[in-house]
């Protein structure tokens, strides 16, 4: 009788410490994997901001009719005579004013920069991460613009000499 | 004996569990990174192609480099059809995954000679 108690006791520590062995081991694994998928869904959420601010500027680029930029800051002037304007903090909140209002369109977004190619087009460039280096560049032409640009169509192959 | 079988036993089904449960769990991590990758490559990709198409349109050229942020990336352009005004044209975006996959977003629009 006490032999198989003895026995029973034994088994049991034994399995007890096979047990949390192979729950250290995977532990440590599991953790990694949960910090993985918890920066993966911050950084998808950050693109949905990033495609949701392109897409309010886009619109608001199309409509207007002049356009000044400054690194970090975009003012528009529509037809009517209407002032919007787009101005980036270092924290990574874009904000929007028009018609006196002003609305945060983004709180995550850490680089944000204009620039001016044409009188009639506006370059905007999104830094979104480091790792992979993650930038969205993308241009939008003020369609109320008086400057009209060439007639010449250039159609035919382009590539990136410096692409990986 | 039958300490040893059943210590045994034990430390097959719980390293049974824990195989099983780090499977499930790599398999939504890969899941969520090949979700966010796509989401990354298609915003960079139709971004950069309605930009081109507004340069297109703006100063019938297009100047801007297809982005560096995607792999072997290269920009193809094909006029649809032409009227004496209106222009239908084609651009694709081509680039390739990291395991090597061809991967392309494509946009079609007008421009008009003022």
């Amino acid at each position: 009788m006490n032999t198989k108690r003895g026995a029973m006791m034994m088994e049991l520590v034994i399995a007890m410490g096979l047990l949390s062995t192979v729950f250290s081991l995977a532990l440590p694994t599991y953790v990694a994997m949960y910090k993985l998928q918890a920066r993966s869904h911050q950084r998808l959420e950050r693109l949905q901001q990033a495609n949701a601010l392109l897409r309010r500027l886009r619109l608001d680029l199309q409509s207007a009719r002049t356009a000044s930029v400054a690194t970090n800051q975009l003012t528009l002037t529509k037809p009517d005579g209407e002032v919007i304007s787009f101005v980036h903090r270092p924290g990574g909140e874009v904000k929007r004013r028009a018609s006196g209002r002003t609305t945060v369109v983004a709180d995550a977004i850490p680089k944000l920069t204009f620039a001016q190619p044409t009188a009639s087009l506006v370059r905007v460039t999104v830094g979104l991460f480091d790792r992979p280096r993650t930038v969205v560049e993308t241009q939008v032409a003020l369609r109320n613009a008086t400057v009209v640009g060439r007639a010449t169509v250039v159609v035919g192959r382009a590539s990136c000499p410096t692409a990986r | 004996m039958r300490t040893k079988g059943s210590s045994l036993m034990s430390a097959v089904v719980g390293l049974t569990l824990v195989a099983t449960a780090t499977m499930w769990l790599a398999q939504a991590v890969a899941a969520s990174l090949r979700a966010e990758r796509h989401a990354r490559e298609r915003l960079v990709a139709t971004q950069w192609l309605a930009g081109a198409l507004d340069e297109l349109r703006a100063t019938g050229r297009i100047r801007v480099a297809p982005p560096q942020s995607l792999r072997a990336a290269r920009l193809v352009t094909k006029r649809k059809s032409a009227g004496d005004r209106v222009s239908q044209v084609s651009l694709t975006l081509r680039w390739r995954e990291v395991n090597g996959a061809a991967r392309q977003a494509e946009l079609v629009g007008t421009v008009t000679a003022p």
